[in-house]
């Protein structure tokens, strides 16, 4: 859990509380000098003002508190930025695909590929790869083009 | 008042409410079966599907995946020692070892039971508190409403596990975030960083799905994907969990829900207090229960070897968070939990604003409501007995094929509420603030709490501060207010004083 060495300064908690503290020090002074339409007057800056300085508060909590890391079994010290990234991406790239090829083949090549992923051997084992999903792939189709319409623009398939 | 209930009662029993409840108590217990998925996550999804359905049936759809998941959590705690959710974390403690002990359907049944009955009188006293309550909340005002504010806000902090700091932090951050857009009094712009599309705020369903559902799809899929290139899959091992299943064997009598019954009460009273103070949550209620119910046991040391004390006293704990924790949604427009915060949501998405108001400009509905409430647990009882043995397998299905699925549902119910890409985008990011913010272990509930009620209590503050004439003592003007004030900083020694008792045993901290 502990990247830097327990007996370390630089803590988990320290550099979370340091990161805390600096946004809210931008944010504060993005408050006084940053760039505000001419219609906001200084009482809509007074609650984010407040955030920020509630937010420096925990930061600096943070950095001098005693040593919390490991304490909570819900943190996810499975979760690598590489799984996070590639999820995020397919998403992003689904979304895409969704809008520029059509609803029903980007839901196919969606999670096939998500399928395969999980898969030892999808070559091999390709019919546990394309028949579910091409089955969920027809489902949602079905759901959001007959049951609950989204109106999708552009599509080039279906 | 009776020709409310009487109307409130027929429109209960119709035939289209009576599915949704249905429904959503299977889809409850279903999801809270699946290690991976949870009550939690199924709201978020569906939230931008069902805002447009009558909001009585929407209502008892989302009440019936709330009361479904408490007790579908337990189904993989006890079949494989995997809490199905958060809040049967502690029901794995003896749910597993009574599994292992032969007596899988006894330890089930045990959890119905409880769970059914910590839920009917969280019920009960969520229908004879929240009105009575309400009303009294009807004479706020905004210095009165900030201090009911700042005392939530306190006990999120000190409650959230471990680590109040980022307790504190988290709802800051759903605070700012809930900040971004117009200003509540005078409309104008602010914190938009010159991108027009957020003039508007942050959009609600996307921030939910991004928040809660997403980031633990990522997880499952993590895992996944680790025993895959590890190697470690093996589906044989798991299937052959139930080959020494033999329900015949295995009875669970009335004198045993009798024996139990003082651990099923401690869990009740403990899970409806719990539930009604924001910030805690389900898990907690859990095993707050059931270290009480092992102190106030005559056989504490059979705790941790498959006693069904040990399952009765969480399960009765975790569901009866679920009537504690709308008491003060209803009431104040604060909610107890994640999930009371999710149904809070589903209520603004339909047009509703919870608070004292809503009760006096929504009759019928929330009326409705309540009778709904009610027979939802009969619902989840009758289901659920009858579904057990089906259930327990749901929890094989593989995490290869859930994942992407839902993860589509997600991204195309959102997209559905307002066939905006802009919230695409949006339930991205917030998917990804929501993993770093896991993985660094601040609590998303506090944040999603900070983000309901931030314009509120902006509103009140500022409200408060021009009643008194840019005077910042005239938040301490009112006995209300400064009672609230004081209880929080009483919760804050006490809370203080309890944990730095003595030192936990690592048991006892989890």
């Amino acid at each position: 859990m502990n990247t830097f060495g327990k007996s370390g300064w630089l803590t988990k908690d320290r550099i979370e509380g340091s990161i805390l503290v600096l946004v809210s020090i931008f944010g504060f002074l993005h408050t006084i000098f940053g760039e505000w339409s001419l219609s906001t007057g200084e009482q809509a800056k007074l609650f984010p003002r407040i955030i920020y300085v509630l937010i420096l508060v925990t930061g600096l909590m943070l950095v001098f508190q005693k040593n919390t890391e490991g304490q909570n079994k819900d943190a996810l010290p499975d979760t690598g930025i590489k799984h996070t990234l590639t999820f995020v991406g397919m998403g992003a790239i689904y979304s895409f695909m969704v809008l520029n090829i059509g609803l029903a083949v980007a839901t196919f090549l969606y999670i096939g590929v998500m399928i395969a992923f999980l898969t030892v051997n999808p070559v091999k084992q390709w019919k546990k790869v394309v028949i579910p999903s091409f089955i969920v792939a027809i489902v949602i189709w079905a759901v959001f083009t007959y049951f609950m319409p989204i109106v999708i623009p552009h599509q080039l398939l279906i | 008042v009776f020709d409310l209930l009487t109307n409130a009662v027929s429109n209960a029993f119709t035939i289209p409410i009576l599915l949704y409840v249905t429904l959503g108590v299977l889809v409850g217990v279903t999801v809270g079966a699946i290690p991976g998925l949870s009550g939690d996550m199924a709201i978020a999804i569906l939230i931008p599907l069902i805002y447009k359905v009558d909001p009585s049936c929407a209502l008892g759809l989302l009440i019936g995946i709330y009361k479904g998941s408490m007790f579908g959590g337990s189904i993989s705690a006890i079949s494989f020692g995997v809490p199905g959710t958060a809040a049967a974390a502690a029901t794995v403690e003896d749910g597993y070892p009574c599994k292992q002990k032969g007596k899988p359907k006894s330890a089930m049944l045990q959890a119905l039971y409880s769970s059914v009955t910590g839920d009917f009188f969280g019920t009960i006293i969520l229908i004879f508190l929240t009105i009575p309550i309400a009303n009294a909340a009807l004479q706020f005002g905004p210095i009165e409403f900030f201090a009911l504010y700042v005392f939530s806000m306190t006990l999120v902090a000190l409650l959230t596990r471990n680590n109040a700091s980022k307790g504190i932090a988290s709802a800051a951050i759903g605070l700012l975030i809930g900040a971004v857009g117009m200003d509540p009094v005078t409309g104008s712009a602010r914190l938009t960083f010159g991108i027009d599309v957020l003039r508007g705020g942050i959009p609600l369903i996307p921030l939910l799905v991004g928040i809660f559902a997403l980031p633990e799809l990522i997880i499952q899929y993590s895992k996944e994907w680790k025993k895959v290139k590890g190697k470690e899959f093996d589906a044989a091992r798991q299937n052959a969990a139930f080959e020494d299943y033999d329900a015949s064997k295995d009875k669970y009598r009335l004198k045993d829900y009798i024996a139990t019954f003082k651990a099923t009460l401690i869990g009740t009273g403990v899970g409806t207090f719990v539930g009604a103070l924001p910030g805690p949550g389900s898990s907690l209620a859990g095993y707050m229960s059931y270290g009480l119910s092992r102190r106030f046991s005559k056989t504490p040391e059979e705790f941790g070897k498959g006693t069904l004390e040990g399952i009765a006293g969480p399960e009765a704990g975790n569901s009866a968070t679920c009537g504690g924790s709308i008491i003060p949604l209803f009431a104040f427009g604060i909610p107890g939990t994640a999930t009371a915060a999710l149904i809070g949501s589903a209520l603004i998405m339909m047009g509703i604003n919870p608070g004292p108001t809503m009760i006096s400009e929504n009759k019928v509905i929330i009326y409705t409501f309540f009778v709904t409430i009610f027979y939802a647990t009969f619902i989840n009882l009758g289901l659920s007995k009858l579904l057990i043995p089906m259930y327990a397998r749901l929890a094989m299905i593989q995490t290869r094929y859930l994942v992407p699925a839902v993860f589509v549902l997600a991204l195309l119910g959102t997209y559905a509420a307002n066939n905006s890409v802009t919230d695409i985008y949006i339930v991205l990011i917030a998917c990804l603030l929501g993993v770093i913010l896991r993985k660094y272990d601040f609590s998303l509930g506090s944040l999603v709490l900070g983000f309901i009620i931030g314009p509120n209590a902006e509103r009140s503050l500022r409200q408060a501060l021009l009643l008194g004439h840019g005077n910042w003592g005239s938040l301490f003007s009112t006995p209300i207010a400064i009672g609230l004030y004081v209880a929080a900083l009483v919760f804050m020694i006490l809370i203080k004083l309890t944990f730095n008792k003595k030192p936990q045993t690592a048991k006892e901290a989890k």
